[in-house]
């Protein structure tokens, strides 16, 4: 059961109430991990006192990890697109003039951090987030996805007319671990302006000829990978060979989980602005030219 | 799921162990190297051969729970060092 697709905060005191074991609270805190706004968070939070001791406990490592969220939280609100396809924006911020992040989520059905997370580390004045996530037991966007369409194209369409992305001043696609190839191919079908994959790598099974030799136009791409992990370095080696593009390094990673050792060192919301290249001025051929290793 | 007495346990909790190592991939099939191994009760795969981080250790526990009524908990894992710990352990909660 996905616990969190109907998030209400005033209900999970009583959900958490009735679960009997630890690994029962830690399917219902995961499962909201996965999805849940700091709006949602910080709302959480604010229940402590009515809450298990586990569940406080619980919201206590998450704000070790980003105070900000439970403090100032960005004011996304979540919808729902389809099954697996939510949708996070400021309702009180047209479209017109954000930047439309589209993120496809690997096996994990998160961006290798909290949601709350990826999203506290993008303003959302300036940014919505489309989040894909496949379904539980499924390896791959490209057979589909129930409800939304019946090949990877179609799942791109869906995404591109729902989200309305032709109303946005500038598209990237992001995908974390397996996520990372499908965001490429996305960002090359929606002509984004920028790729970012992070710990991907090509698949083991390639798709179609008819997406497996798509190649970007005016498409940057990044690779981020752990600077001290050969594992993704090769990944992000193979990935530029395919498809051009620069690998990125962050220095003095040395495992797959970037995004949350960034978090640790409360550089997140730095590198996510420095990696989606928010509002750089700069032609995109200029600015790549110049990135540098991430320390 | 009601695990038996030795040795019809051996391989009912093999493929427990099995169903919850894919669970904390997330459905990701391991190698047929490191999944024969895993079958083999006679495996001596070291936990930290199956490479998971902490959310991976709660899907593979969460598994568990739910297959076989069996409660463990990553803390409990941490102090085990292969694969037949945590078969040897499940067994006994029976």
């Amino acid at each position: 059961m996905d616990h969190a697709a109907e998030l209400d905060p005033a209900a999970y005191p009583a959900l958490a109430a009735a679960c009997r074991t630890e690994n029962q609270l830690n399917r219902l805190n995961i499962d909201i991990e996965h999805v849940a706004t700091p709006l949602e968070l910080s709302a959480l939070a604010g229940q402590a006192r009515h809450l298990p001791e586990r569940s406080a406990r619980w919201l206590r490592s998450l704000r070790r990890l980003d105070r900000s969220v439970f403090v100032r939280p960005e004011a996304y609100r979540r919808t729902r697109l389809a099954e697996r396809i939510l949708r996070y924006a400021d309702p009180a911020t047209p479209a017109e003039g954000k930047q439309l992040l589209v993120g496809f989520c690997g096996d994990v059905p998160r961006l290798m951090v909290q949601t709350a997370f990826i999203l506290q580390a993008l303003p959302a004045a300036h940014w919505d987030l489309i989040l894909l996530r496949m379904r539980d037991g499924a390896t791959t966007y490209f057979d589909g996805m129930d409800g939304v369409a019946p090949d990877f194209p179609g799942i791109v369409q869906f995404v591109r007319r729902e989200a309305g992305a032709g109303r946005y001043r500038r598209v990237v696609t992001l995908g974390s671990s397996s996520g990372g190839y499908p965001a490429i191919l996305a960002g090359i079908l929606m002509g984004a302006s920028r790729v970012v994959a992070l710990g991907g790598r090509l698949p083991r099974q390639l798709p179609a000829p008819a997406l497996a030799d798509l190649k970007p136009s005016a498409t940057d791409l990044v690779f981020v990978h752990g600077g001290d992990y050969p594992a993704d370095e090769k990944g992000a080696a193979g990935l530029a060979r395919q498809f051009g593009g620069v690998p990125w390094p962050v220095e003095g990673v040395d495992h797959h989980a970037i995004l949350y050792e960034l978090l640790k060192r409360r550089e997140l919301p730095a590198f996510m602005r420095a990696v989606l290249a928010d509002d750089s001025p700069e032609p995109a051929r200029a600015w790549l030219d110049r990135l540098r290793p991430w320390r | 799921m009601t695990l038996a007495a030795e040795p019809e346990a051996g391989g009912k909790v093999r493929d427990l162990l099995a169903a919850a190592i894919l669970a904390g991939r997330h459905g990701r099939p391991l190698g047929a190297r490191l999944a024969e191994r895993v079958r083999d009760p006679a495996g001596d795969l070291r936990i930290e051969e199956l490479g998971f981080d902490s959310l991976a250790w709660m899907e593979f526990c969460i598994a568990i729970e739910l297959a076989s009524g069996v409660e463990i908990h990553p803390a409990d894992i941490s102090r085990m060092r292969r694969l037949s710990d945590i078969a040897t352990w499940i067994t006994r909660q029976n």
